[in-house]
């Protein structure tokens, strides 16, 4: 287990900037997930962690070391791939084994740690299977078993459920945070799925475009997001912005409907900007504002709800079940307290000081 | 051997026959079909000039009789797969132009040639061509194909040399000629039958036997084993005087290598005096040639490549012979003509006809020529072959030669340096086995 | 009609066809080497085992036995690890690959006989490229036809030459299909680039490599045309292989029982070898 650090970290391909000047701090033993949309660098930057990219400029730090320059295997980190890159002529035990065989430690030293990590993953009676002869679900526990095998300091994982299905793919999750709250050693996960970030980790780091966006905590993230784009890729279904102006304290969409504010900065009063509400934070309410019904879609546990507020369209997640039909108004209030405020040039969020 | 008592049933033409026939009564004109005679003849000269003179005389025939003659040009190597395969699949060659006489042996053995004795003999021949077969001539010889040691005149003179009449006068001149740049001599050791023909004048010459009378196995033995031990020493001592890659060298290297002067003597038949022609004429002027010669001076000798046509067994034999019988007489100087100094004619009455004779070629190179002739009518001369060796044709010699027994002789002599007796005797051990069936 | 019924028509009609042009012609040699035979005209005589008896007593049949198998196993040999090379080469991101590649399958679409020729031009003792060179390099007498040794060296360098590319495109192809994630999760696993060869590479190639072995090993086995016409088995048989010798006793010494009976045991004896070939190097599915 070690704290990893990424300074002013740059990737170039010829003269295409992917990764744009990163800093990171990860504190030692904490599970951060790199989220973003594809092409955003996240990978590169996973990569450039393991030793598998070249670092054009910046530096990263694995514990106290400077790990620039160092190859793969002397970085003592493990990686967990997206298609699980096991060898597919080698057993499962020795897939685990490998990168211990390659150390040229004794079998009889091998064995011990890959029993082990097998059982910590359920694996003991697919020892002696080749990869072929296993489920999704079993190569991507192998996958990680390889990686415990070796003890690092540092465990990555590059997209490892996107293989998976819908259903798997919720119980990997909670294996995998299992296991690091089990064993404790520094993560770096990286996943495309903002669910996947929010569920597993202690901190998340948003990124777009090769640049980080935010970092925080899941809730933090939630709670605060610092723009637009983090507004917007955290939380599902996302969050609705609504153009409009601030006036005295509340806010007027571009529709000319009054939508409530709590807290906005004096300094944004007639300003435009974009109005962010989280479809979970609109109230069913008598007083609420009238809005059409277009799409109803009821989950079970909660009900979609596609409606035009005025002229815009707002998507409202009610816990309740709704009996509305395509047509039909209903009142919906935004909690004035939940509501965020974003510039709507530059997408910062407008928070008082 | 089982042999075939009749000619294959199903012939082109009674098939065609018989499809006209059923077809007539539908489509009137087709019976003419059944008068109309084609024949296919399988011709093995594959020169171009060759094709070409076969392409006129079949046009002529053609006109002349309306009868058809297809011909189809496959390399001497593979006349016999040929014929038979093409046999075995129903539609067989009426007549064949062939090159090595075990070919001959076999077919007639097995009744598919006919014999042509009534034709053959309206004509005079040289010696050692005919190779009747059990009292029958089944083929129509058209050249001898002499291979005999060329010289270039102007080096001779260059040096004062004179042409060799015995094995130590021959190996003087090429190690007198040999230089950096040009070797002595040209004689291949290697497993085609460029060495049959270039490498074994010095064995007939010496006077070796390879069958006796009763056709068994006398390479090795006796006296006539000495002389082929000593055949091959000479071979042997003429092998530093050769050009490199003998054990691989064939015909067209002799051609190549005398025509752009690197070596002084070269082995091949009159096709070296056309290639000259064509390609080196300052050379062609000054060439002349000699037969291989014995140790004492006193036997000469030519091996020979003879070339003739068969008629083969099949229901349009009569039709064939009338073919060949029209062509000796009509065409037989056109298609010596086409390769005029190489396809030396071996029936006699062709020296003396004005029409053979006026061929600008063979006016040109008059003098190599008349030495040419001389190899038929000369007392000294031997003009023999490994498979027409023994007392009559026989398939035994057809078989020694194919062995290639004496191609790996000499590659035993000359790259392995074995002593020559100890080579000849394997190579004799070898013509056995290969004779044995 | 009904997809099964196209299915069977398809089916006959291969059936068919591999009958008559493959199993018929082998029955049929197998059946003329029990005979005492000379043409392909007339009926052999019934010769029982005398065929075989005397081959086997042939000291020919042994020696190009064993040079046929050397002839096999070098150039087999040699194809496979320079097909590798060169697969691995024309593998890698370079500029003009696709013309790199273009160049490399060229020998392969070289008739043989082209090649043999050219070769047989290019190593001629006295005008050909090769031997100038040599000269120039001081070696005046190398005649590579000279010698059983460097005329058989000589033939398994041009059927390499010329049958490379087959394992290269094989072998390329094979390559495109392991995923970079292997050799990343190599590399993280601390496998240098000989281990990353040895571990990812080489087990990922294994199932074409085998077949191409097994192709390989059969043509090269029973390959004619290249040695017939470099050096029709000479000097002193040291290019002579089974091949060779049996269309030298059919084709020539009219021995066609004899011929034949060469090469029902030549085929006995590839069979063999190939049931402990696939013994050794099942093919997984």
């Amino acid at each position: 287990m070690a704290p990893v650090s990424i300074k002013g970290l740059k990737k170039r391909f010829g003269s295409l900037e992917v990764v744009k000047g990163i800093d990171i701090d990860i504190a030692d033993g904490e599970f951060v997930v790199l989220v973003g949309p594809s092409g955003c660098g996240k990978s590169t930057l996973l990569r450039m962690l393991a030793g598998l990219e070249n670092i054009s400029d910046g530096e990263i730090r694995i514990g106290s070391k400077v790990v620039n320059d160092l190859p793969p295997k002397d970085r003592d980190i493990a990686m967990v791939f997206q298609n699980y890159a096991l060898y597919p002529h080698m057993k499962v035990a020795d897939n685990m084994g490998f990168s211990l065989k390659l150390k040229k430690m004794s079998k009889a030293d091998i064995a011990p740690r890959v029993d082990r990590a097998a059982d910590i993953l359920g694996l003991r009676q697919l020892l002696d299977r080749y990869p072929r002869q296993l489920s999704g679900g079993q190569r991507q526990r192998v996958a990680m078993g390889r990686a415990i095998v070796r003890a690092p300091q540092v465990f990555l994982f590059d997209e490892p459920l996107s293989n998976l299905d819908a259903k798997l793919r919720v119980a990997m999750r909670a294996e995998i945070k299992a296991l690091h709250q089990k064993l404790k050693t520094t993560t770096v996960y990286v996943t495309h799925d903002q669910i996947e970030a929010m569920t597993m980790a202690d901190k998340i780091v948003v990124m777009r475009d090769g640049v980080v966006e935010q970092i925080g905590t899941p809730l933090e993230l939630y709670d605060r997001p610092a723009n637009l784009f983090v507004a917007g890729f955290i939380g599902s279904p996302s969050m609705n912005q609504i153009r409009g102006t601030v006036r005295g304290g509340a806010f007027e969409t571009t529709g000319g409907v009054c939508l409530p504010l709590s807290g906005a900065p004096k300094t944004a009063d007639g300003r435009v900007a974009i109005y962010g509400a989280r479809p979970e934070h609109f109230m069913l309410s008598d007083d609420g504002l009238p809005a059409e019904v277009t799409v109803v879609e009821p989950t079970g546990s909660e009900t979609h709800v596609m409606a035009n507020l005025g002229t815009t369209p707002v998507v409202c997640v009610f816990r309740e079940r709704i009996r509305a039909m395509p047509g039909d108004t209903i009142r919906i209030a935004p909690l004035p307290e939940a509501a965020h405020l974003f510039d709507a040039d530059s997408g910062r969020a407008i928070r008082a000081a | 051997m089982t042999r075939f008592a009749q000619p294959p049933k199903l012939s082109r033409r009674t098939f065609l026959a018989a499809s006209a026939g059923a077809a007539s009564a539908l489509y009137t004109p087709a019976i003419r079909a059944q008068g109309a005679v084609t024949l296919r003849l399988m011709n093995t000269e594959t020169a171009i000039a060759s094709i070409e003179a076969m392409k006129k005389i079949v046009a002529d025939y053609k006109a002349l009789t309306g009868v058809t003659v297809l011909f189809d040009n496959v390399a001497p190597a593979d006349e016999y797969p040929k014929l038979s395969s093409a046999m075995r699949s129903g539609s067989p060659y009426d007549m064949a132009a062939l090159g090595f006489i075990g070919d001959v042996i076999l077919l007639a053995d097995q009744n598919l040639l006919v014999p042509m004795n009534e034709l053959v003999d309206k004509y005079q021949w040289g010696p050692k061509i005919l190779f009747p077969y059990k009292g029958n001539k089944y083929w129509l010889p058209y050249d001898y194909n002499f291979c005999m040691i060329y010289y270039r005149k102007d080096l001779y003179s260059a040096k004062g040399l004179k042409v060799p009449n015995n094995w130590t006068e021959y190996l003087g001149n090429a190690e007198k000629l040999k230089t950096a740049e040009m070797a002595g001599c040209f004689h291949p050791t290697g497993n085609t039958g460029a060495t049959q023909w270039m490498s074994t004048g010095f064995h007939f010459a010496e006077g070796v036997q390879f069958l006796d009378d009763k056709l068994d196995i006398v390479f090795d033995k006796g006296d006539n084993g000495k002389k082929a031990i000593a055949a091959l020493d000479y071979f042997a001592s003429l092998y530093p005087n050769m050009p490199a890659g003998m054990a691989q060298a064939s015909w067209a290297q002799s051609l190549g290598l005398f025509s752009s002067s690197q070596v002084a003597h070269a082995t091949y038949s009159g096709r070296l005096i056309e290639v000259l022609e064509d390609k080196a004429p300052d050379i062609a002027a000054k060439v002349g040639a000699f037969p291989y010669m014995d140790s004492t001076g006193k036997q000469k000798a030519v091996t020979h490549g003879y070339d003739g046509f068969v008629v083969m067994n099949t229901p349009r034999a009569e039709e064939s012979m009338k073919f060949m019988t029209w062509f000796a007489k009509e065409k037989y100087i056109d298609w010596l003509h086409a390769a005029p100094v190489h396809q030396q004619p071996c029936r006699l009455d062709i020296y003396d006809d004005p029409r053979w004779r006026s061929h600008p070629m063979l006016q040109k190179h008059a003098e190599l020529v008349a030495e040419m002739r001389g190899f038929i009518t000369r007392p000294d001369m031997t003009i023999a072959s490994i498979d027409t060796q023994g007392p009559h044709a026989n398939l035994k010699a057809a078989k020694v030669f194919e062995s290639l027994a004496f191609n790996e002789m000499l590659q035993n002599a000359t790259l392995k340096k074995m002593p020559s007796a100890e080579a000849v005797g394997i190579a004799a051990e070898k013509m056995r086995r290969a004779t044995a069936t | 009609m009904k997809p099964d019924a196209t299915v069977r028509i398809f089916l006959l009609f291969g059936i068919a066809v591999t009958a008559v042009l493959i199993i018929l012609p082998a029955i049929q040699a197998i059946v003329l080497s029990f005979q005492s035979v000379n043409s392909f005209v007339v009926a052999g005589e019934w010769a029982g085992l005398a065929n075989y008896r005397r081959i086997l007593g042939m000291p020919e049949f042994w020696r190009d036995l064993w040079t046929g198998t050397c002839y096999a196993v070098c150039t087999v040999a040699l194809q496979v690890v320079l097909g590798i090379g060169s697969a691995l080469i024309l593998h890698a991101p370079i500029r003009g690959q696709a013309l790199f590649r273009a160049i490399a399958i060229l020998p392969y679409i070289l008739p043989t006989v082209v090649v043999a020729i050219s070769f047989q031009w290019m190593l001629d003792g006295n005008v050909g490229i090769v031997t100038h060179w040599l000269k120039a390099l001081g070696i005046s007498n190398f005649v590579w036809s000279d010698s059983s040794f460097a005329a058989f060296a000589t033939v398994v360098g041009v059927s390499v030459w010329m049958w490379t590319p087959f394992v290269t495109i094989c072998v390329l192809a094979s390559l495109q299909t392991i995923p970079d994630e292997l050799y990343a999760a190599a590399r993280v696993d601390g496998a240098g680039p000989f281990q990353s060869f040895r571990h990812v590479t080489l087990p990922g190639i294994r199932d074409v490599l085998v077949v191409v072995v097994l192709l390989r090993g059969i043509w090269m086995f029973n390959k004619f045309d290249v040695i017939w016409l470099m050096t029709q088995g000479g000097p002193l048989g040291g290019t002579e292989h089974l091949p060779v010798l049996s269309y030298h006793m059919a084709f020539r010494l009219y021995d066609i029982g004899g011929g034949a009976a060469v090469a029902t045991l030549s085929l006995i004896l590839l069979t063999v070898a190939l049931v402990v070939f696939f013994r050794r190097f099942p093919i997984e599915t």
